[in-house]
């Protein structure tokens, strides 16, 4: 290990704010031409390093140790100095493309502005002639159309590759890439990760890769360095540490990740044994729906957002929901809570259509339906406690004491594993597993009959990912309700669900059990999904042959 | 970890401890009170603001001795013309300058709540409706329409009454477009979908979901707009369409001194003082309050 080709390197890197450490003595190098990756969880410090690397820290951040890019040092340089050295040697990608661009602004606008500081280009020619050039090369081959567009009419793929291109103008001999793909759909994601892996090949650029997402290290990284809360835990090559992980943390963080491989060897255990539950023959499904069909009317025309589908779910049966986004998968479940008006020529919910009813039999039909969102900074009303939004089911419905509603809150906190004293707590004052686990307790605690849960972990770091769907899985096992699960994260609904859909863009191009769907898929589409899922070991297992192609 | 987040809430009231804040809360309490006592207060100078001191005023019918008379007996002086004593009108001036600003004030509140709640978590033909009765408000001229009222109000009635709900009517439009904006955004939040999914109607949702949830916003909004209105009594007073004399207020205060102002300066003083030093208090109490409330405004 040669330190001469080190393109950035931290030397027992330290930010602390307000006396409080956030990252402690950090050693990390990139080397032209090579990915390193830091990975962490949420508020591991990894972002804070990246900022305070380039003099970018919060107000009131305090950064010692060294950071020396090119052998000059960085740490301690007055702002002038560091924003020369930013626009001529540095590029910068954000995590979410839509607001890393002025949403006023056209694209060439952005880059009139940014080719001026970072390239010292004038006039309208040479400017544009660049900005097409900067843009057909991470793969916009309509750069005309690209750059007279707003951000708002470009998808958020196409958005991350001008991102990146305005991060190459001025030839950077370094790239950050704060979380590049985690607001990005899985396909999207994979043309993003292969721009980068050809950028890095073709413009011999390091790349400090920062990630929580151990299938984004696994497809990309070549080096990794695992951060928690500040310290580094391990550091390596990305083959040692994905193949041997030494740091029992790292271990965690790599156990925790959904495999599919794996995921799809579990179906094939105790479920196997009561497919669809014998005991609910007699009894109607939970859900049968045919022919549904959700259209949004916005100004001058309208929007399928689900065009004739069907699904039907038993008792103690999950349906797991597959797309990406705009595929109509949360409008399903909306349109099964009674949320949005819907088509459909059969549309039943424990065998009673709720259409024609009146208002009040209506609600109660939807009464046994209950929900779990993704964000779960807002499925909590902040002003009320826990105890009072797990109660509220109870306390709607009616006709129960308080003493029984405050009993059936703590049972239902303790099936999610939430200790009693939560009751008392504002949800701000729970980290967002928590948060999301007391989000499920309040959806069961009227023992409802259909759970609709709505990405419920696709804001959370995996490892607490890990455990909310352990405690999903335990309280269907326990309570035996049906239960739709909507995800664009095809590993984790395999690891779940045992009937799955796949949809796009509002149909349903695949539809079954997890097991054939996800173990042998028989529409492109599906193909394509799944390969596209990033996985840590895939190239530790292709190794070999990849090498050598 | 949770623990840790505990500490960072800071109870409000610690936000009133920095000087400013702190003198202006002294200064609306001492208003405050001495409104309450307004009699009392002004018993203690051996005064009341309806006897008229003909013995205080020179030929001209100006006070005598400088600052408009200013001595152990009538400590603001007195009132040019009648002798009147200043300082127990300036402290009954506060009774209907404070009744007529809260008073007002909580009326325009509770009208704004209301409607803007209903508009935003209604939506359709009722918002379009409270908007419209918005536009409508918003347009009218204040001014002339009050002015209008009170020469159609019977002499009879208690004036304070009639400029409560005159300020007050035409004070809900800025609170209801305000609490109906985030109104909006609650009812959107997947708390209050998950909520009425499982049988809320709008009574539920508009007490435990949206009404918690928009309070610190009133509270701050009506404790900003409160010197507005506070202003507003003064002006209607001071067109001599407010309270009828000879009932002290601010305002009319103000007005008669406008036209004694070369000769007895110090008319003008105390009344306006008072007037501008009530209303700077509660502008900054309505931004320390906005301030203390704000969660991101916690450094």
């Amino acid at each position: 290990m040669s330190t001469d080709d080190e393109l950035l390197a931290l030397r027992d890197l330290r930010v602390t704010i307000a006396d409080r450490t956030i990252v402690s003595g950090l050693d990390l190098s990139v080397r032209a031409g090579r990915v390193t990756a830091l990975v962490g969880e949420s508020g591991s410090g990894k972002s804070m390093t990246a900022l305070s690397t380039i003099g970018l820290q919060p107000r009131g951040a305090q950064v010692y140790g060294s950071a020396t890019l090119d052998g000059a040092e960085l740490v301690g340089r007055s702002a002038q100095e560091m924003r020369r050295l930013r626009s001529g040697r540095i590029g910068m990608i954000f995590q979410e493309p839509a607001q890393s661009l002025s949403p006023v602004m056209k694209v060439s606008r952005v880059f009139r502005d940014v080719l001026g500081v970072r390239e010292g280009l004038r006039g309208r020619a040479p400017v544009e002639v660049r900005t097409r050039e900067l843009l057909t090369s991470v793969g916009l081959p309509d750069s005309a159309r690209t750059a007279a567009s707003f951000p708002h009419e470009l998808s958020g793929g196409e958005l991350q590759r001008v991102v990146i291109a305005l991060a190459l103008s001025g030839d950077p001999s370094l790239l950050i890439a704060d979380e590049p793909t985690t607001a990005l759909d899985v396909t999207v994601q994979r043309g993003i990760l292969d721009l980068l892996t050809r950028i890095v090949e073709e413009r011999e650029l390091g790349v400090l890769l920062i990630t929580h997402d151990m299938g984004v290290v696994g497809e990309i990284a070549d080096d990794v360095v695992v951060l928690r809360d500040g310290e580094v835990v391990e550091s390596g090559t990305a083959k040692q540490v994905l193949a041997a992980p030494e740091a029992p943390y790292t271990q965690a963080l790599l156990s925790a990740v959904p495999r599919l491989s794996e995921s799809l060897e579990r179906t094939d255990g105790p479920r196997a044994e009561d497919p669809g539950g014998t005991e609910s023959d007699s009894a109607p499904p939970v859900v049968r729906v045919e022919g549904l069909s959700v259209e949004y009317y916005r100004r001058g025309g309208s929007h399928r957002a689900l065009d004739d589908v069907g699904m039907e779910i038993r008792r103690g049966e999950i349906h797991g929901l597959v797309g990406e986004s705009g595929s109509g998968k949360s409008t399903w479940g909306k349109a099964l809570a009674g949320l949005v008006p819907a088509h459909a020529r059969t549309f039943e919910l424990e065998g009673v259509d709720p259409r024609g009813l009146r208002a009040a039999e209506r609600r109660a039909v939807f009464e046994r339906v209950g929900l779990v969102f993704q964000d779960p900074a807002s499925s909590l009303n902040p002003r009320r406690s826990v105890g009072w939004s797990i109660g509220e089911p109870l306390q709607l419905a009616g006709g129960l004491s308080r003493t029984e509603i405050a009993r059936r809150t703590r049972d239902a906190l303790e099936l999610v594993r939430l200790p009693a004293s939560f009751v008392s707590r504002l949800p701000h004052e729970l980290s967002g597993g928590q948060r999301q686990r007391v989000s499920i307790a309040r959806a069961l605690v009227h023992e409802p009959a259909l759970l609709i849960a709505d990405e419920p972990t696709s804001a959370l770091d995996v490892t607490i990912q890990a455990r909310v769907i352990e405690v999903l899985r335990e309280a269907i096992e326990q309570t035996r309700f049906a239960c739709v699960f909507i995800s664009h994260d095809l590993a984790v609904v395999g690891s779940l669900v045992d009937q799955v859909t796949v949809l796009r863009q509002g149909r349903a191009v695949e539809q079954g059990a997890a097991r054939e769907v996800l173990g042998s898929p028989q529409h492109e589409y599906t193909r394509a999904l799944l390969e596209s899922v990033p996985d840590p070991e895939r190239r530790l297992r292709g190794g070999d042959g990849g090498a050598a192609a | 970890m949770s623990r840790d987040e505990r500490p960072s809430r800071v109870p409000v009231w610690r936000a009133f401890l920095r000087p400013v804040p702190a003198t202006a809360a002294l200064i609306v309490a001492v208003s405050l009170l001495a409104a309450v006592f307004a009699p009392q207060l002004s018993a203690l100078s051996g005064n009341d603001p309806f006897t008229y001191h003909a013995d205080t005023l020179g030929p001209d019918t100006a006070p005598l001795g400088v600052l408009g008379g200013v001595s152990g007996e009538h400590w603001f002086g007195v009132e040019p013309g009648t002798g009147r004593d200043l300082f127990s009108l300036v402290v009954y001036g506060a009774r209907v300058s404070l009744l007529v600003g809260i008073a007002s004030t909580v009326l325009a509140t509770i009208i704004g709540v209301l409607l803007g709640i209903i508009a935003g978590a209604v939506g359709g033909a009722v918002e379009k409706l409270v908007d419209f009765a918005t536009d409508v408000t918003l347009g009218f001229p204040f001014l002339i329409f009050a002015i209008a009222l009170s020469a159609l109000f019977p002499l009879e009635m208690p004036r304070a009454l009639l400029l409560t709900a005159v300020i007050g009517m035409f004070g809900w439009p800025g609170i209801a477009r305000v609490v109906a904006a985030e109104t909006r955004v609650i009812v959107r939040q997947p708390y209050v979908v998950a909520s009425r999914v499982m049988g809320a109607r709008f009574p539920h949702v508009f007490r435990h979901q949206v009404l918690p949830n928009v309070a610190s916003t009133v509270i701050v909004y009506s404790c900003i707009s409160l010197p507005g209105r506070i202003s507003a009594e003064a002006t209607l007073s001071f067109l001599g369409v407010g309270v009828l004399p000879p009932t002290p207020s601010w305002g009319r205060s103000i007005g008669d001194a406008i036209s004694w102002l070369l000769v007895d300066p110090a008319f003008l003083l105390f009344p306006a003082a008072a007037l501008f030093l009530v209303t700077f208090s509660f502008n900054i109490l309505g931004d320390t309050l906005r301030d203390a409330l704000d969660p991101r405004g916690a450094r």
